[in-house]
């Protein structure tokens, strides 16, 4: 996105001086982490006229994202001054420019503050909705492209038939972690895992047994470490900026590992069903 | 079946010696890429599965674009947007398994030895946003993806056929080459602007969309457009539009 540096009102923006003895500044970090971009801005706004419109909700802070490369271009809204954002790395590609504004949510007219420069006392301000009311900080990062995205990751997880049993179980002493289920279960897998439930059916079979694993590591981590499935587990973990040892703490539950590392396998099993639903209907 | 692409080596050396391999690509050769891709390591199998559309071979391409893009899209709608962004993954799929459709396509270009069209039609060659919307089969699933509207539940493909009517190869270049067009209410709001004016009856040529581009252009330098809804967006360029063209507008009484 182009910024310009002179618009037809005042703009609270660091290269001008529209404004005295005001500030709008954005602190933004990016992290990237089990598939998922995340941006977190903090707003520091000094200047009590556009902290009411704020206050007020005629103006909000706003986080603009743009990817030229996958077509990505969506805007972000807080009235606090910190914000949260997850994307989806899947809608993410190579360079993202990320942009931090004020916005006018609505018209706003006879608009006054205090701190104007006097260039613009006694003319009357009017702001159309989505007329730039402070510009902050900008930063472009680079998500570099995942190798392993078109193929699937070295199998460390292999599901197979049981003959005689009734509930799957999970044996994890060996190179290779087995999923064994009974048979029925293993068949409808089998023959169903591509279908329109895929994520569903990958999350009932997966979901439990990564946290059934997951909850062993704490006890076991130096039988397990020889493992390949182990030091697989290990480097997706670091890659993401976590420890696969941490996992079983209080502040890093099994149960939220198994879900890192599946992408939010409920969401995607629920808007599934919801699209299978709507098809129905 | 699984969605074949190509290894980045391999991609590399088609483009780079294309001179020395353009002799099959004219003599529609299959027999030369069946054995080129052969070789280990050359096509690769991804995890994604797809079925093979049936795609729509008609003489005329003003006919069987505006179909391909709606097989082809639906075909491969589960493709995240970042892989659909890549040219190993669909020149790796004109290469291997949308072999005949490409050189039905190219059929004029490969006659004539039209290299430079045919190189833009099989790899990635004006820059990665554009390319998108240059090489013919990734344009196509593009255009799908940027004109597929949801909330038509009866059609969702209502814009597509509008968008693809005519012109095709054009507008997908122009149109989608304004960053404004990457968000979907803003490409929603401007095709539906568009689609009243010929509803009342005014050919639609490409300077329709060069002259919604422009405006939205110079108004998106003073607020940011994206916060905008469809409607709101289709009002802005209603209102600019029939200036512009000086057409009557119905005043509300």
């Amino acid at each position: 996105m182009k910024i310009s540096s002179a618009y037809p009102y005042p703009v609270l923006y660091m290269n001008n001086d529209d404004y005295i003895d005001s500030i709008f500044s954005t602190g933004i970090e990016v992290a990237e982490s089990f598939g998922e971009v995340k941006i977190n801005a903090h707003f520091q706004l000094d200047n009590n006229g556009v902290k009411e419109l704020i206050q007020q909700q005629k103006a909000v802070f706003l986080i603009h994202v743009e990817c030229g490369q996958t077509s990505f271009r969506q805007v972000y809204e807080s009235f606090h001054d910190s914000l949260e954002i997850s994307i989806p790395s899947s809608n993410l590609r190579g360079k993202i420019q990320i942009h931090s504004f004020i916005i006018a949510k609505d018209r706003i007219t006879d608009y006054t503050n205090n701190s104007l420069s006097d260039w613009y006392k006694g003319f009357p301000i009017t702001f159309e909705k989505g007329n730039f009311i402070g510009i902050g900080e900008a930063i472009e990062t680079t998500l570099f492209e995942d190798n392993a995205e078109l193929l699937n990751l070295p199998s460390i997880i292999t599901v197979s038939k049981s003959q005689k049993k009734e509930f799957m179980e999970v044996d994890l002493n060996s190179n290779n972690i087995t999923i064994a289920l009974p048979e029925y279960e293993y068949n409808q897998y089998a023959g169903n895992a591509n279908s329109r439930l895929k994520n569903t059916i990958l999350s009932a079979v997966f979901m439990p047994a990564l946290v059934y694993i997951f909850s062993k590591i704490k006890d076991s981590q130096g039988d397990f470490e020889e493992y390949t499935w182990y030091q697989v587990l290990d480097k997706i973990f670091d890659e993401n900026n976590h420890k696969l040892e941490d996992v079983g703490s209080d502040t890093f539950s099994a149960l939220k590992a198994a879900q890192m590392v599946l992408r939010k396998p409920l969401k995607t099993s629920f808007e599934e069903i919801e699209k299978l639903n709507h098809a129905e209907e | 079946m699984k969605l074949k692409f190509i290894s980045d080596e391999t991609l590399m050396d088609l483009r780079t010696n294309y001179d020395a391999y353009k002799e099959n690509y004219y003599k529609k050769n299959h027999h030369w890429f069946d054995e080129y891709f052969k070789v280990e390591g050359r096509g690769i199998e991804s995890s994604i599965s797809f079925e093979m559309p049936i795609m729509n071979l008609d003489e005329d391409y003003s006919v069987s674009d505006k179909e391909n893009v709606k097989v082809v899209y639906e075909a491969l709608k589960h493709l995240t947007v970042s892989q659909a962004t890549q040219e190993r993954l669909w020149s790796g799929l004109a290469h291997l398994q949308f072999r005949d459709f490409a050189f039905y396509r190219l059929k004029n270009e490969l006659q004539s030895g039209n290299d430079i069209r045919i190189n833009t039609a099989m790899f990635f060659k004006n820059g990665n946003k554009r390319s998108l919307f240059v090489h013919i089969l990734a344009r196509l699933w593009w255009v799908g993806y940027m004109t597929y509207d949801e909330s038509n539940r009866e059609n969702p493909y209502w814009l597509t056929d509008f968008f693809c009517e005519k012109d095709f190869s054009a507008r997908s270049v122009v149109f989608f080459s304004s960053n404004f067009t990457s968000n979907p209410n803003i490409t929603k709001g401007i095709l539906k602007s568009i689609i009243k004016l010929q509803n009342k009856g005014i050919s639609i040529k490409r300077d329709h969309f060069v002259q919604a581009n422009k405006y939205l252009n110079v108004v998106g330098g003073a607020m940011i457009l994206d916060m905008l809804t469809t409607d709101e967006v289709e009002n802005m360029i209603d209102k600019y539009l029939a200036k512009y063209y000086g057409i009557e507008v119905e005043q509300p009484v």
